[in-house]
């Protein structure tokens, strides 16, 4: 089994890897912060937006009203939403790579020739 | 063996996997026996089998919800005689969010055929195998039905699985309902066709493929769910997919009229030259590509 020797492309790779490391930190606190944004207190909150001014307001409150079947439709099809929302979030989070793993990218592909583990 | 080229997946996992290929290497350096360096490897694999699991649970969660959310719009259109509904005004957010759930499943189904992650698991199952005398019968059954439902996955029919879903929904629907959310999926696609053709050609490209995918993932599940999606449709979405003839989709290269002839064929008896069209996008935007961007660049700095 062969690995990589030359010292050249072992400082690279150190390189890469520190970068990597930097880049990797910097999404997580990116994407933390972007989520306790939305999250501060918004559980179940709606936005509403008018011209300049901005009303935070539960759904619960925007949906009262004395039909309770559309109420409870209403409250259906917002959670179905926001499942679903939060689904999505999970996959792009999550599993999907995004434009700071490029550097991964050219990382694995450095890294594709090895041969490992003949079993 | 090529150990990996899952060139798609996030920096988390890929670190992991970068952490299996280091630990092995330390493991053939080191003073270990076989036996242990086996036992290192494979408690390594399965810090990378945590995220294959926790991709099964977002698929299985994704395909149930988006049969949960046309099972409520059927119902809600069986309850006719207590509200007035307009297949044209309800709830077309929630028929997106469907489609943004079937982009993911095919997405992560082109993730899967580009990898090695099936040789990967089937290396990781050999390696067990090899330690079943210590292992328990229950721990190693379970152990063995969920490699099995994982290597399902890595087959690359998410995408078709989620669809078989959806049909099989369909025989619980009331035929008055599924009338109804007929009507109202075809307003959808419609207003989808409209809303895309007002794009900007220029610029749509780089930003809002979105709808496009949309698009193409609606008329392969009203294709499914009704059998007959019209002609002239399908023509116009045809060719929006010829002039959005390469969209980037994270990592992935997608064309739309591969994606709809490959999952509903029927839709379409004479086949489709991608390649050609293409070709001839190719060469007419190189012919604009210097105006184009000059015209983008003055449009930024004004």
């Amino acid at each position: 089994m062969s690995f990589l020797k030359d010292p050249d492309l072992q400082a690279s790779e150190t390189l890469l890897r520190t970068y990597g490391k930097f880049l990797r930190s910097y999404k997580k606190n990116l994407n933390d912060r972007v989520i306790s944004t939305k999250s501060e207190n918004c559980e179940n909150l709606f936005k509403l937006k008018f011209g300049e001014d901005t009303e935070i307001v539960s759904v619960y409150e925007l949906l009262q009203s004395d039909n309770k079947i559309l109420n409870k439709i209403l409250m259906v099809f917002f959670h179905l939403g926001k499942e679903a929302k939060r689904l999505d979030n999970a996959a792009g989070l999550l599993f999907f790579a995004t434009k700071c793993d490029v550097l991964f990218v050219i990382f694995l592909f450095s890294r594709s020739c090895h041969e490992i583990v003949d079993c | 063996m090529t150990y990996y080229s899952s060139s798609f997946f996030s920096a988390e996992v890929v670190t992991k996997l970068l952490i299996v290929e280091d630990e092995i290497r330390s493991s053939e350096n080191s003073n270990l026996t076989n036996e242990e360096a086996t036992n290192n490897v494979i408690v390594k694999f399965s810090y990378a089998l945590e995220d294959l699991l926790n991709m099964k649970f977002l698929i299985q969660n994704s395909i149930f919800l988006s049969n949960n959310v046309i099972q409520q719009l059927s119902a809600l259109f069986s309850m006719e005689k207590y509200f007035q509904i307009s297949p044209a005004s309800c709830f077309p957010s929630n028929l997106d969010d469907v489609a943004v759930l079937f982009k993911n499943l095919m997405i992560l189904d082109a993730i899967f055929l580009t990898s090695d992650y099936k040789a990967y698991i089937a290396l990781y199952g050999e390696l067990i195998s090899k330690q079943e005398s210590k292992i328990d019968d229950d721990a190693m059954r379970n152990l063995k039905n969920t490699l099995q439902e994982l290597q399902l996955l890595l087959e690359g029919n998410i995408f078709q699985i989620g669809i078989d879903n959806l049909i099989a929904l369909k025989g619980k629907i009331r035929p008055k309902s599924l009338k109804r959310l007929e009507s109202f999926m075809l307003i959808y696609i419609k207003n989808l066709i409209n809303s895309i053709n007002m794009f900007d050609a220029n610029i749509s490209e780089l930003t809002e493929t979105d709808e496009v995918i949309k698009l193409n993932v609606f008329i392969v599940i009203y294709q499914h769910l009704f059998g007959n999606f019209d002609a002239k449709n399908l023509r116009l979405a045809t060719e929006i997919n010829n002039k959005f003839c390469a969209i980037t989709v994270y990592n992935i290269l997608w064309n739309g009229n591969t994606f709809l002839k490959k999952n509903v064929p029927a839709l379409f008896k004479s086949s489709l030259d991608v390649a050609k069209i293409q070709q001839n996008f190719m060469n007419n935007k190189v012919q604009t590509l210097s105006k184009d961007a000059t015209a983008m660049y003055a449009s930024q700095v004004r």
